[in-house]
């Protein structure tokens, strides 16, 4: 009896410890990958969409700056208080899109950044007026519907696109808070 | 038998002990988010009211008895609370009808484009100080949000045990006493800030009402059938969040086929009188009050002028209450 | 009421998942019969392959959730709730009856309370048939006494783990969260705090499984006794977790030989047994077994004349050695407790003191109650033998400011903190 546990528990660990020598090496790569990802936390924002506007680039979740960021002035600018508690969410307005941040602790971070005509389009190419095909050929049929939109999820973003009569009328980026 | 005696004795002090602590640790919305008290001052207020507004915060900001009063005789009590959702208005119209049947029930039907509970904090404001009932396990049952659950409604100190370091003066001062935050349900703002620019009208995935809330609006509509009552529906003429045009047409189809009245105040904001860059606290969502009297006196008659309701000042004794309570009202509005 | 018990067991068990139930019965079964059935023919080799394949399933999981196997995903291998605990106590059973230390248990219901009986399979502590089965089976009866005893014990087993391992928890999260910037001092912090925790609520955890026990009447083993009171390892895994140790010896260390075989193989032994124990907690853990087993080897030079010293540093190595335990990967681990020697910035921790998710407030109830569990555990007798002796009301007393203590200081439930809800959508 003694020697079957003996042999048991010596095969057990040689096969344990073979598989964990295999495992850690594989870890170890990840986890300095790891690593390198959690100094900058930021970026990992970087994995949902992104919205450009030539040099500026904007990230749903990021803390909103008009100076680093590289935005000028807005064309409007509109605070939208909450019933009873405190906080504004803020809406600036430019030419051809419109952000709107949230407060999270001292910051003010995007939450939304809606497209307000056809001058501009998404990373990947899709603009208002476009038909409903061409956003299908662009980011695939991995959407959720609800109504007319159709929401495509990447990250911590997500892609919501209003198509009317096939053709795109409404693209917005937002922060997916929870 | 002394023994069993002591230990009677130290399980009633257990539970007095349990609900002290119960008492101090929960907010007291006296002087800080008083929006929580608002639900609870209706329980000692004398019924006699033949209007009762239900809706969100676009009733209690926009709508003031007092004015209403002196203007036509109207006794009114609003029953707004912030983000009222029409779940939670049809349980608080049943729990008011417990107290007393009013000629006309007022409700604002902004609430109709939510169709999911909002916030778990709003939840709060409006159930925390309600008296239970039925209506009030109804309420909390359709209005929890994940994470809540039903007994941190019943034993509040479950939610908000970890109040005991942010504790402040309000706590011990308003530990058995309250005040009257509102004047029959009306609460006052007296800030300006024009409405300066919107956001963008963006476009909705979809305008239907859900079914959901179309389902409550029935219910509230035959609640108010069943008793007698006058049901009016209307939009509080706030310029944000947008009411859209999809769900005006929603609403004035449903009063044609049932019957009802429906205001949409925003179209009349000119003939109220209502000046954007003056009468609103915060940017056109809700009326300071200058705007609110200018609203309610508009109201008052459009109400005494169509459902032929009492005029209060000629009976004596309402007279008095209500001559009291203007007093008040006016020395807290000057 | 056995029955009731048993009933109840399986519901909340089944109530995790009835899947759960499937792997647990088959472990159940086949060991009962197993023990009931086999005569003295082949008595060995039937125990042990009843024996392996039982291990073999609970090595599947421990492995399987770690790394995958056969091709199938880590993600998608779920190990059924207890699989650690019951194994082990199936085990000891059957080799203790192929030993004939006992007889087997001929009843199949009786024999499943003992493996199915919910409150200790699922944190433990792992119990031997020949120590629990009496007062498990035992006719139970009312003694007002008794139950009072197990709800005291209940609310200390709360108050440990909601007040202590609850705030600490939030602390370690914090620093944890950002690994590459917590490094140095605030690895070393999160260590010493983590002893805290990890004891706070492991035992606080145990500490509810013996008091619902015992107001069912059912005596299960203290697993605990004072752990970081000990001078040196050795001792150490003598009052910690003492269901596994006990286990580990006597069916892991003394089947190898022990110390009966010279220096070197009581090394070697010794070694074996703490990497098995390193499994048990999970194949990423095999590396903090192997560290406890080399330490306890050498523990003798580690130990000086002084006894608080000797606690120290004790309480010391056991905090760097959880490293493996707060930071899964095992490469973070060793480049934390490396961090240690490398990295002094202690004037930031100190700086940054309050910004650990927890204000002062909160602070001082953490240093409150983890000073009350210190006194408890150096006066532990004295203080066990004065509760036992109160008067019922006395009892009730203390259960219900006990209680009241936990409802309001305790981490639980959604906290009221009114930043949360600023943001609302329209």
């Amino acid at each position: 009896m003694k020697k079957v546990l003996i042999i048991i528990v010596i095969i057990a660990v040689v096969i344990i410890g073979g598989v964990e020598i295999g495992v850690t090496m594989q870890k170890s790569k990840t986890s300095s990958q790891n690593a390198k990802q959690e100094e900058k936390v930021e970026e990992n924002i970087d994995e949902g969409f992104i919205f450009n506007d030539g040099n500026i680039k904007l990230v749903p979740g990021s803390v909103f700056s008009k100076e680093t960021l590289g935005l000028g002035d807005e064309k409007n600018y509109s605070e939208i208080a909450s019933c009873a508690f405190e906080g504004l969410d803020k809406t600036y307005t430019y030419e051809n899109y419109e952000i709107t941040t949230f407060p999270d602790g001292d910051q003010d971070k995007i939450y939304t950044i809606y497209l307000l005509n056809d001058q501009v389009q998404t990373a990947e190419g899709l603009k208002i007026t476009d038909e409903k095909d061409k956003m299908i050929s662009t980011y695939g049929e991995d959407y959720k519907t609800q109504g007319n939109q159709y929401t495509y999820t990447k990250g911590k973003t997500n892609l919501e696109i209003i198509v009317e009569n096939d053709v795109v009328t409404s693209i917005q980026y937002s922060y997916v808070t929870e | 038998m002394k023994k069993f005696i002591r230990i009677i004795i130290i399980i009633l002090y257990l539970i007095i002990i349990f609900v002290l602590a119960n008492k101090l640790l929960s907010p007291k919305y006296m002087t800080d988010l008083v929006e929580g008290s608002m639900i609870a001052e209706y329980y000692d207020e004398i019924k006699n009211h033949e209007v009762i507004f239900i809706g969100d915060c676009e009733v209690y900001a926009n709508f003031s008895p007092m004015v209403m009063y002196e203007q036509e005789g109207i006794t009114s009590y609003v029953r707004g609370t912030s983000q009222q959702l029409i779940w939670q208005s049809y349980g608080i119209l049943q729990e008011t009808l417990k107290y007393e049947i009013p000629k006309v029930v007022v409700f604002n039907v902004n609430s109709l484009r939510y169709s999911e509970p909002v916030s778990e904090a709003y939840n709060r404001l409006t159930l925390d100080k309600m008296k239970w009932s039925k209506e009030k396990i109804d309420i909390i049952n359709a209005s929890m949000t994940k994470d809540e659950n039903f007994m941190s409604y019943v034993f509040l100190i479950i939610r908000y045990h970890s109040r005991f370091s942010k504790l402040t003066s309000e706590d011990f001062e308003y530990l058995f006493k309250e005040k009257k935050n509102t004047f029959n349900g009306f609460l006052i703002n007296k800030n300006i800030k024009p409405v300066g620019s919107l956001p963008t009208k963006k476009r909705l995935p979809d305008y239907n009402f859900s079914e959901k809330c179309i389902g409550y609006l029935d219910k509230i509509t035959k609640l108010c059938k069943d008793n007698g009552i006058k049901l009016v529906l209307i939009k509080a003429p706030s310029l944000y969040p947008y009411w859209y045009d999809e769900y005006n047409e929603q609403i004035v189809n449903y009063a044609k086929e049932n019957n009802l009245d429906f205001y949409n105040l925003k179209d009349v904001a000119d003939e109220i009188g209502i000046d954007y860059q003056k009468d609103t606290y915060d940017a056109g969502l809700h009326l300071n009050l200058t705007g609110a009297t200018k609203l309610s006196i508009y109201f008052s008659k459009l109400l005494k002028e169509k459902y032929s309701l009492t005029d209060f000042r000629q009976n004596k004794e309402v007279n008095r209450i209500y001559q009291e309570k203007l007093i008040s009202y006016k020395s807290a509005i000057s | 009421m056995n029955i009731l018990i048993l009933l109840l067991s399986v519901i909340i068990y089944a109530s995790f998942g009835p899947i759960n139930l499937l792997y647990i019965l088959f472990s159940s079964i086949t060991s009962f019969l197993t023990a009931k059935y086999t005569k003295d023919k082949n008595r060995k080799l039937i125990f042990g392959i009843t024996i392996v394949v039982n291990l073999a399933i609970l090595i599947f999981f421990k492995v399987g959730t770690y790394s995958g196997l056969f091709g199938i995903p880590a993600e998608n291998i779920i190990a059924p709730i207890g699989v650690s605990y019951y194994t082990l106590q199936i085990i000891s059973y059957l080799v203790d009856v192929c030993k004939k230390k006992y007889e087997p248990q001929k009843s199949l219901v009786k024999y499943l309370m003992y493996v199915i009986y919910i409150p200790y399979l699922i944190i433990g502590p792992i119990n031997r048939y020949d120590d629990i089965s009496k007062s498990l089976y035992e006719k139970k009866h009312w003694d007002t006494n008794r139950i009072l005893n197990g709800i005291i014990r209940v609310c200390w087993g709360l108050f440990k783990k909601y007040l202590i391992a609850g705030r600490i928890a939030m602390i370690i999260s914090v620093i944890t969260g950002n690994a590459a910037e917590f490094t140095g001092a605030y690895a070393l912090f999160a260590m010493l705090l983590y002893s805290i925790e990890i004891y706070a609520d492991f035992s606080g955890g145990i500490d509810m499984v013996i008091g619902v026990s015992k107001m069912f009447g059912i005596e299960v083993k203290e697993n605990f006794d004072s752990p970081y009171l000990s001078e040196n390892l050795k001792e150490f895994w003598r009052r910690w977790h003492i269901g596994l140790s006990s286990w580990l010896r006597d069916y892991v260390y003394i089947p190898l030989g022990g110390n009966r075989k010279g220096t070197l193989r009581t090394k070697l032994n010794l070694i074996i047994t703490f990497v098995v124990s390193g499994l048990w907690h999970g194949a990423n853990y095999i590396l903090w077994g192997l560290f406890h087993g080399v330490l306890v080897c050498v523990s003798k030079c580690l130990t000086t004349k002084s006894k608080t010293l000797n606690r120290i540093i004790n309480y010391l190595i056991i905090s760097i050695l959880w490293a493996f335990f707060i930071w899964p990967s095992t490469m973070t681990a060793l480049s934390m407790i490396g961090s240690i020697f490398t990295t002094f910035n202690y004037s930031s921790l100190f700086a940054n003191l309050l910004n650990f998710n927890l204000d002062l407030a909160n602070i001082i109830v953490l240093i409150v109650s983890t000073i009350m569990l210190i006194i408890f555990d150096v006066k532990k007798d004295k203080i066990i033998s004065k509760i036992k002796n109160m008067k019922i009301e006395t009892k009730i007393l203390l259960i219900g400011i006990l209680i009241m203590i936990v409802l309001v200081f305790g981490i639980y439930g959604i906290g009221f903190n009114v930043n949360e809800f600023i943001y609302s959508k329209f």
